[in-house]
């Protein structure tokens, strides 16, 4: 499986035309119905290699786009999360500038 | 190839021929190398194997259809609180904060996050204000303004790609018809093919009688030449005759002879003339 190539687990004939936004290996609990007490063993499930991540990250990217962008009639919250999202990830980029006008030392 | 035969035909039958159009037959159709990518392409491969684009794919058996299907264009974005937050997290802590409980949630973690100086306060976080303020001003002064711009974009878009798809659909129609109009026209060909079949022949036994009067000709020449050849020799051969035979005659008549049949002659002449 090298750049470009489908999931080895995705089968044309079974699965039909290739959703970006689909998982198509074999599903696990789904991380909201983890209980406290198994998230280890949930995490240790993972595949943890770099190109499992990036597949996970762009599955989220077409799924937030199918939930927001990718319909008919939108609303503003597309642009929104773009916005305000992006003001985090500023935020976060400059924190350890910010940490500097930090006022109190304990809390 | 078709003349030739008809000509071999034409050379071999001397009888006079009979013309039916039931000995004639166009040629057989054959299949075309498109028409051979057709059949191989569309008609003969499976359903999977078809190069189309995927949409226009129709599935095997083996298509699961119910756990993975086709992912469909929703109609409204998904709803949301505070113009940005999915409802969906609202109702996935629904069992276990009720309605208040992700309100207190959310805005628990930000005090948290002041109260530990996480989120510091500094001479930036009036931009953080002056953001929302603006972004809730845009909204609730231009924005039904954008959200117009942008349907009307979209019905545009549509119109043009429906009108597009629309046009594109009728000229196929019309080539349709068109098509068919022509196979049916070219319907005539057969008759025409068999006329100028007809044609041909008639020519070939033209031509075969024009050559068998020549012979007949040049036959009844030769003939006739024979005919007066033979007729000067016979015509010389008497004349000839009769000279020969008046010579020897005349050769064999001796004075004697002429002398007698004088007397002869004048004893006649007496004895008529004592009759007269």
């Amino acid at each position: 499986m090298g750049f470009g190539d489908y999931p080895l687990e995705y089968d044309r004939k079974v699965h039909g035309p290739y959703d970006p936004a689909r998982y198509y290996g074999k599903p696990d609990t789904y991380f909201s119905e983890v209980k406290l007490g198994e998230l280890g063993a949930w995490f240790g499930r993972r595949n943890k290699s770099p190109s499992a991540v990036v597949g996970v990250l762009s599955r989220a990217y077409w799924r937030w786009n199918r939930r927001f962008n990718h319909c008919r009639i939108g609303n503003a919250a597309y642009p929104l999360q773009v916005i305000i999202g992006g003001a985090i990830i500023g935020y976060l980029i400059n924190y350890p500038r910010t940490q500097n006008h930090i006022s109190r030392k304990y809390h | 190839m078709l003349a030739r035969q008809l000509l071999r035909a034409g050379n071999l039958r001397h009888t006079s021929r009979v013309f039916s159009s039931s000995q004639v037959t166009p040629p057989a159709p054959s299949q075309s190398p498109l028409e051979a990518a057709y059949k191989k392409y569309v008609v003969d491969a499976k359903p999977w194997e078809k190069p189309v684009i995927p949409v226009m794919v129709t599935e095997g058996p083996e298509r699961d259809e119910k756990n993975f299907p086709r992912p469909t264009i929703k109609l409204h974005a998904d709803p949301c609180r505070f113009l940005f937050i999915p409802e969906s997290w609202f109702d996935m802590l629904y069992n276990k904060l009720g309605v208040t409980g992700p309100y207190t949630l959310g805005g628990g973690y930000i005090m948290y996050l002041f109260s530990k100086e996480i989120w510091v306060m500094d001479h930036d976080l009036p931009y953080v204000a002056c953001l929302f303020t603006v972004l809730a001003g845009t909204y609730y002064k231009y924005g039904d303004l954008i959200a117009r711009y942008f349907i009307d974009n979209m019905e545009r878009e549509e119109n043009i790609m429906k009108n597009w798809k629309l046009k594109n659909m009728q000229a196929h129609e019309d080539n349709i018809k068109m098509f068919e109009k022509e196979i049916w026209r070219s319907e005539s060909q057969k008759e025409i093919f068999v006329a100028k079949k007809e044609n041909v022949l008639m020519q070939l036994e033209a031509e075969y009688r024009r050559r068998a009067n020549e012979v007949y000709q040049q036959v009844k020449r030769r003939l006739d030449y024979q005919l007066q050849i033979q007729t000067i020799d016979r015509r010389i051969a008497h004349k000839h005759m009769v000279n020969w035979i008046i010579d020897n005659v005349k050769k064999s008549i001796t004075p004697q002879q002429e002398k007698e049949s004088l007397k002869k002659c004048f004893a006649d002449l007496q004895s008529l003339a004592a009759k007269a």
